[in-house]
């Protein structure tokens, strides 16, 4: 849409423009400052302690969900290792797959520790600066992209 | 009442919400304005100053002392702001159901309260215009006398990206109030419906 006022052509367009800016600008000083309801002091304490409950509830029920979690899985691996104790082969199979499956890891984890500990600290120090590098070009883009679109 | 806010500032950061309520009382007019002009009713306002109070409380750890608490308080309150619009766009301004009270001026006789009545809708008509961004940045101002620079960091703007965002929306505003005073109607008009894109 063309708007004569936003886009002025002629100088009294321009000049119309200035002047009805003026108006609002003397609107923007006549607006006095608007205040809250009085006691809103008091409605924020009651809405902190509102938000602090409300918080220490789901921290509760996360502490209640993670420590049930671990209760499960304990009783779990108690079950299926005194099954396999008594000669059912089916759990039998089940809990020596679970505790191959954590030797494996530990195996991996291990081997992966001695590689890692067999680079020389000079390769670390220059791998870390290439990231950082890496990094710190990653976010000089980023900004400049936000700012353009700014 | 510097060394108060000190004082206060520095209980609230060991965790007394108490202290905290003290801060809340001093800052509530400002914040609450500014949560006024951005969202453009009372009741929006109330709750985005609350949070905002509530958000400053919980993120006092990161508060540099160095910097003034009220303009960190308000860029906290600009950008709450900010996020309700573009979560969701809020109700064209309501003027009947406002429970907010002006700053009262002792001589207002009722002819003086018709024009700053009026003068009150038009403000908000005309800020409800601009983008969120650009509303606060008017707020920031025109009302709490902020400089370019101060509102730039606030608003994680350049500084020349804030003066082209200010020419723009003074150049908006001046059509739409131009436009405005050549028609009768002016409150219904659906121009203050939309944003100027």
């Amino acid at each position: 849409m063309k708007n004569q006022f936003l886009d002025p052509e002629t100088p009294e367009e321009a000049v119309m423009l200035d002047k009805a800016w003026l108006q609002v600008e003397e609107l923007f000083f006549a607006a006095r400052h608007k205040a809250p309801a009085a006691g809103f002091a008091y409605r924020w304490q009651a809405r902190w302690l509102q938000a602090e409950r409300r918080q220490e509830r789901v921290r509760k029920q996360w502490e209640w969900a993670a420590n049930l979690m671990a209760v499960g899985l304990l009783v779990a691996v108690l079950t299926i290792g005194a099954l396999a104790a008594l000669g059912q082969p089916f759990f039998s199979a089940v809990f020596s797959g679970l505790v191959s499956l954590f030797a494996s890891l530990i195996t991996f984890m291990r081997v992966n520790l001695t590689v890692l500990a067999a680079i020389p600290l000079s390769a670390w120090l220059a791998f870390s600066a290439g990231c950082g590098l890496l990094l710190a070009a990653w976010t000089i883009m980023f900004r400049r992209a936000v700012v353009s679109k700014e | 009442m510097q060394s108060n806010e000190t004082k206060w500032l520095e209980a609230a950061r060991h965790g007394d919400a108490q202290a905290f309520s003290r801060l809340v009382e001093m800052y509530s007019k400002p914040v609450f304005n500014l949560c006024y002009r951005m969202l453009g009713n009372g009741q929006d306002a109330e709750d985005a100053a609350q949070e905002s109070f509530l958000r400053a409380f919980r993120a006092l750890h990161r508060y540099d002392p160095n910097r003034k608490f009220a303009t960190w308080l308000l860029s906290i309150a600009a950008n709450y702001c900010i996020d309700q619009h573009r979560r969701v766009r809020p109700p064209i301004v309501s003027l009947d159901d406002d429970n907010t009270d002006e700053v009262p001026e002792r001589s207002a006789g009722p002819e003086k309260r018709t024009v700053q009545r009026e003068t009150k809708d038009q403000v908000q008509k005309l800020l409800n215009n601009l983008s969120p961004k650009d509303r606060a940045a008017m707020i920031l101002f025109y009302w709490y006398e902020y400089s370019y620079i101060e509102i730039a960091r606030e608003l994680a703007i350049t500084e020349s990206a804030l003066k082209a965002r200010m020419h723009r929306a003074r150049r908006s505003l001046a059509a739409i109030w131009q436009e405005a005073q050549a028609q009768p109607l002016f409150a219904q008009r659906s121009v203050y419906e939309k944003p100027i894109p």
